[in-house]
């Protein structure tokens, strides 16, 4: 089997046809045939899809397959396919145009179609006569006429989707299944994106005024700069959620929603929808990039500095004091939470001195007349002189001054104990990581072997200025937690099942089965998910939603109920043809709780068995 | 007007069944090992401050120098006292309360007073003879090594422990073996929580509790929702914390629709913006602000309390806590307006509980009690707003709550006299355990606190509840 491995793709969808010999010569081909599955595109000849034009279901044209035959005779064992010979890399590909002998363009949504072809190894007394499957229903691979292994590759490629993507659609799930699991887990991290797919909505370059501008407006015109924000800030979450349905990197969207669960921001009170976007689009561009570029980031945007009022932290005297040094920070907020919340864990480390030298140092961060970060640190210009200059210190080190920034690698880099092989920031980030995807309990030594991949021992400190290293890089992370055996054999592990978050449950459910909100809006979507305690980039507090069972109480299990019903009736008519013989496999990832309510449905009305499905508590796991 | 039923008018309506159901005074109780027994006829609501309310501006100790000079922009002075609500003088001041500083080492008084945004939660303190009054205002509640962290520090609270514990505080007391022994068959669910559910002191493995935002709305969307007794094997913790939930529900739910297949008792609601502004206040009723989601749950908490099961008056829902939250306490900036309008709504939704009791005849069967993570800090920050502090006042008030004062105002001063400072590193120091409302709740509900529980060894409030009723 170790020559499968090598392949760039793995046979979902081939099996050995009758006549096939079994000496041992031939161990397996690759075959790739589905288009509009990323991990498949590589070696494939494909139509590109489709775009954008209000329907998430583009018509992909699949124009060629192309088909590699792995020999275990090694280099000796010169593999031909119908007669053309393999090329050393790569595999034999051949045009499906529908000429003599040729499969017809199947496009991406059509029944299942067949293609077959003899392979020879040399040196082989046989032929091997194969059948290749394009676009195999999920019944067909998830019922096991592929055999245990495409079982349990089904299982786990679903899973993957579940937990790292809001729930796979048949198209991602193709891919998965294509290919080996730590090659898919490479090629969900390698392709995360910084960019969105949609463009972004049309008033974000609309400027923000400064008091100035705003007094200077009649009050109608103020009115209505005002009134503009809230439909804005909707707009975006509606925007947020479609951008989740159309992504071709789910994980990227899914990493935007854990980190802006973790930069904790309330679009809805820093107000100004412009900054809410920008903060949205700053989570997307350093997701999968670098933690400690992130957190410098974050902490001086607008959105963060509006939220937890460092904005209006500036360098003051303690009350009542009239003279001396300004030596005490206006507004502490920040400086608590970047610890606790952000980088440490509550009280690991720091003590109250340190939140308010911390403070000190996050003096005169703070935004400009247009709510633009700017830094206050001016010794002669009037009024910009607001940042304390004077020695601090700060976990220990010190004294000395500190900017914020400075404050935040000193935090970053800050051990539990000066043996220790990696900083504590690295092991918080990990614990919050793995309860998140994995959440199976966690032993030190799983969570040390993960920050060491986030912090190398031996990386260089950032705080050096010359540093550039693999510190802090996000992506070694991800891969190796996707990768751990605990999240992986979560597929099939009852026990790990996991509870879906209300995005996941509603932005999951059009994604999954490939379709939209019946008018084209997604102010309902957006609306259920809040009634179901999850506004879209409005979190309940600054430590964002708790996860877990804490998603389920009497009153949002009632709310989920409902909505589950309205979604059966609306929608379950409309769910693709292609996907309706295995809707079972493809929608749950634990049984049926009461399976004779589906079973009892009569398969002609399908839209009932769906109603009946997603009501049952199955649907809620993920 | 209904409100002013009085003390004295109330005792003799209920001495009859009151008398062979004496709590045994305080005195007595750190030794005994169990009360009277459970009252399942009473009922407790908790309301959470959340975000740490600034106590030291709803119960304010406007002589004092310190709080002047530590608020300059948030402070209020006695010239503003005098409020009007509904065309009626009410003067916002309380009278004298003890004031604890370390400083000079001597305990003494100062007059203090309501938040002017609060008239409404005013009326009910009345000290004046004969009305003993129904508002206990308590100051300085807190524990000790405080926590600063939101989170940290509301869970200290709702488990009434710092030690780590998966129960909260009302989950061990109901859940303990002789209160569960005398749980009746028809009880229709231990408490309802109608915001922030994951803020729970009711928490336990085996106690029934709902969450939900209205009860009409749980009602309906309850409908056809099928039981899920048993788990299926090897279900997960979530799967099983998801099937255990739509039990409780499907259980509760059947018995929360028969009640309210009957219409619901009308209380009265009204139309203003819930920003503060005394002069807005126009209606004679007492009435739940229906612009203010906070009082409209607080208003669902009075309709299920006063809802009569198949139009019995003698049966009613039987839910003995109810936890309501509102938010938006965390002020670090520009303080002032933003809580006096949340004060305002307390304030309101407490009375018209409290009216809507009364006109029910049920108030001495019902306890209001505030808590909050923790309090803010005496000296206001640079950007008009108040960081997280420690010590806290909290309001109590009920049909059999002994009004006045309890605990004292911890001293403001951060000068020190022969090394005594009133204030730890800017912080008030609390002199009233938080685990003392507690144990006063719990009198008031007849729960015992076994030896065992981390709230055992601490006393109620004393006196606070009326031993007659």
């Amino acid at each position: 089997m170790n020559a499968s491995n090598a392949s760039p793709c793995d046979p979902l969808t081939a099996s050995p046809a009758a006549g096939s010999g079994s000496d041992g010569l031939l161990a397996t081909l690759a075959v790739a045939a589905v288009v509009a599955a990323p991990v498949l595109l590589s070696g494939c000849s494909g139509g590109g899809g489709g775009g954008d034009s209000g329907d998430n279901s583009p018509t992909l044209s699949i124009t060629a397959i192309e088909i590699r035959v792995e020999s275990d005779a090694g280099a000796a064992g010169t593999v031909t396919i119908d007669g053309r010979l393999q090329p050393a890399t790569g595999g034999v590909r051949f045009a499906l145009d529908g000429s003599p002998g040729q499969a017809a363009d199947p496009g991406k949504s059509a029944a299942t179609t067949t293609w077959s072809f003899l392979a020879h190894v040399a040196g082989d007394s046989n032929d091997r006569d194969h059948l290749i499957s394009i676009n195999p229903s999920p019944v067909s691979v998830a019922g096991g006429g592929m055999g245990a292994t495409m079982v349990e590759k089904f299982q786990r490629a679903r899973h993957v989707g579940a937990r790292t993507g809001f729930g796979a659609s048949w198209d991602d799930l193709l891919a998965f299944m294509g290919v080996d699991y730590d090659v898919a887990i490479d090629h969900l991290v390698d392709h995360l994106r910084t960019t969105p797919v949609q463009a972004p909505p049309d008033w974000i370059g609309t400027p923000i005024l400064s008091w100035a501008q705003f007094s200077s407006l009649s009050r109608q015109e103020q009115e209505a700069y005002n009134d503009r924000k809230y439909p804005r800030r909707f707009a975006l979450k509606q925007w947020w959620l479609r951008e989740i349905t159309l992504t071709p990197s789910p994980l990227s969207e899914r990493l935007v929603a854990f980190w802006g669960n973790h930069f904790v921001v309330n679009i809805d009170d820093i107000e100004e929808p412009q900054i809410a976007w920008s903060w949205l689009s700053l989570l997307r561009q350093h997701a999968s990039g670098n933690l400690r570029a992130f957190v410098h980031a974050m902490a001086l945007h607008p959105a963060m500095l509006l939220f937890l009022d460092n904005a209006s932290n500036r360098k003051v005297r303690a009350t009542g004091v009239t003279s001396g040094p300004l030596d005490r920070p206006s507004n502490e907020n920040f400086a608590r939470e970047l610890m606790e919340l952000f980088t440490l864990g509550e009280g690991v480390l720091y003590d109250e001195d340190d939140v308010i030298a911390v403070a000190r140092a996050f003096t005169g961060h703070n935004v400009d007349d247009y709510k633009a970060y700017e830094f206050f640190n001016s010794t002669t210009v009037s009024g910009k002189d607001r940042h304390d200059r004077l020695d601090l210190t700060i976990l220990a080190v010190g004294p000395r001054p500190f900017t914020g920034p400075e404050a935040i690698d000193v935090i970053m880099e800050a051990k539990m104990d000066p043996a220790d092989e990696v900083p504590r920031t690295a092991t918080f980030i990990v614990e919050k990581l793995w309860d998140e995807f994995v959440g199976t309990s966690r032993t030190p030594a799983d969570v040390l072997a993960l920050a060491k991949l986030l912090c190398p021992p031996g990386s260089v400190n950032p705080t050096d200025p010359t540093a550039a290293s693999g510190r802090w890089n996000l992506a070694p992370l991800y891969r190796a937690l996707f990768k751990h055996p605990q999240f992986r054999d979560g597929g099939t592990n009852q026990a790990a099942k996991q509870l879906k978050m209300p995005m996941e449950l509603i932005a999951g459910f059009f994604r999954s089965l490939g379709l939209t909100p019946k008018d084209g809006k997604w102010d309902s979507p957006v609306w259920v998910c809040g009634d179901e305690d999850q506004d879209p980039l409005a979190p309940p507090n600054v430590k964002g939603w708790l996860g877990g069972v804490s998603w389920i109480n009497a009153k949002t299990l009632l709310s989920r109920f409902e909505h589950m019903q309205w979604y059966g009736w609306d929608y379950g008519g409309k769910i693709p043809a292609a996907i309706r013989e295995g809707f079972k496999d493809l929608m749950l990832a634990v049984p049926l709780y009461d399976p004779a309510k589906v079973d009892a449905v009569a398969a002609s009305d399908f839209a009932k068995k769906i109603r009946e499905l997603i009501k049952d508590p199955a649907y809620q796991m993920k | 007007m209904a409100i002013t039923l009085s003390r004295r008018t109330l005792l003799a309506s209920t001495a009859a069944f009151g008398a062979g159901l004496l709590l045994p005074n305080t005195a007595q109780a750190a030794a005994r090992a169990v009360v009277s027994g459970p009252r399942w006829d009473r009922i407790l609501i908790l309301i959470e401050l959340d975000g740490g309310n600034d106590g030291l501006n709803m119960v304010i100790p406007y002589e004092v120098d310190e709080y002047q000079t530590r608020r300059p922009t948030l402070k209020y002075g006695a010239d503003q006292f005098q409020v009007t609500l509904r065309g009626q003088a009410v003067d916002m001041t309380l009278g004298n309360a003890s004031y604890l500083t370390n400083k000079t080492g001597v305990s003494a008084t100062q007059p203090f007073a309501l938040n002017p945004a609060m008239p409404h939660a005013r009326l009910a303190w009345n000290k004046a003879a004969p009305a003993q009054g129904d508002l206990a205002i308590v100051l300085g509640v807190g524990y000790d090594q405080p926590s600063f962290s939101h989170f940290r520090s509301m869970d200290i609270w709702n488990a009434g422990t710092k030690a780590a514990t998966p129960d909260c505080w009302l989950g061990r007391l109901y859940q303990h073996a002789d209160v569960v022994a005398t749980e009746p068959a028809s009880l229709t669910a231990h408490g309802v929580l109608l915001s922030r559910y994951s803020s729970n002191p009711l928490r336990h493995d085996h106690m029934r509790y709902l969450a939900m935002s209205d009860p009409k709305q749980f009602v309906r969307s309850s409908f056809n929702l099928p039981d899920t007794a048993t788990f299926p094997a090897g279900a997960s913790e979530q799967f099983q914390h998801l099937l255990t939930t739509q039990h409780q529900v499907y259980l509760a739910a059947g018995k929360l629709r028969s009640a309210m297949m009957q219409p619901l008792v009308a209380v009265p609601t009204r139309y203003e913006d819930y920003r503060y502004d005394p002069q807005l206040f126009t209606r004679e009723d007492v009435s739940f602000n229906a612009r203010s989601s906070f009082e409209m749950r607080c208003k669902s908490i009075a309709e299920m309390i006063a809802t009569t099961v198949n139009g019995d008056a003698s049966e009613r829902l039987q839910i003995p806590v109810f936890k309501v939250q509102i938010g938006g306490f965390d002020n670090h900036a520009d303080q002032k307006v933003k809580h006096e309008d949340l004060l305002g709504q307390v304030s309101s939704a407490m009375a018209s509980i409290r009216g809507a009791m009364i006109e029910h005849g049920l108030w001495e069967r019902v306890m209001i009690m505030t808590y909050s993570e923790f309090g803010r800090r005496p000296e206001e920050n640079g950007s008009k707003g108040t960081d997280h502090g420690s010590a806290n006042s909290h309001l109590i008030m009920g049909g059999g709550v002994i009004g006045g004062f309890y605990g004292a105002q911890p001293g403001l001063s951060n000068s020190s006299t022969a090394g005594q400072r009133d204030l730890v590193s800017g912080n008030l120091v609390a002199n009233v355990p938080y685990q003392r409302l507690y144990r006063t709740a719990a009198d008031w509900l007849g729960l015992p606190v076994p030896v065992t529980d981390p709230l055992f060894g601490y006393d109620a409030l004393t006196g606070c509840i009326d031993p007659t009723l």
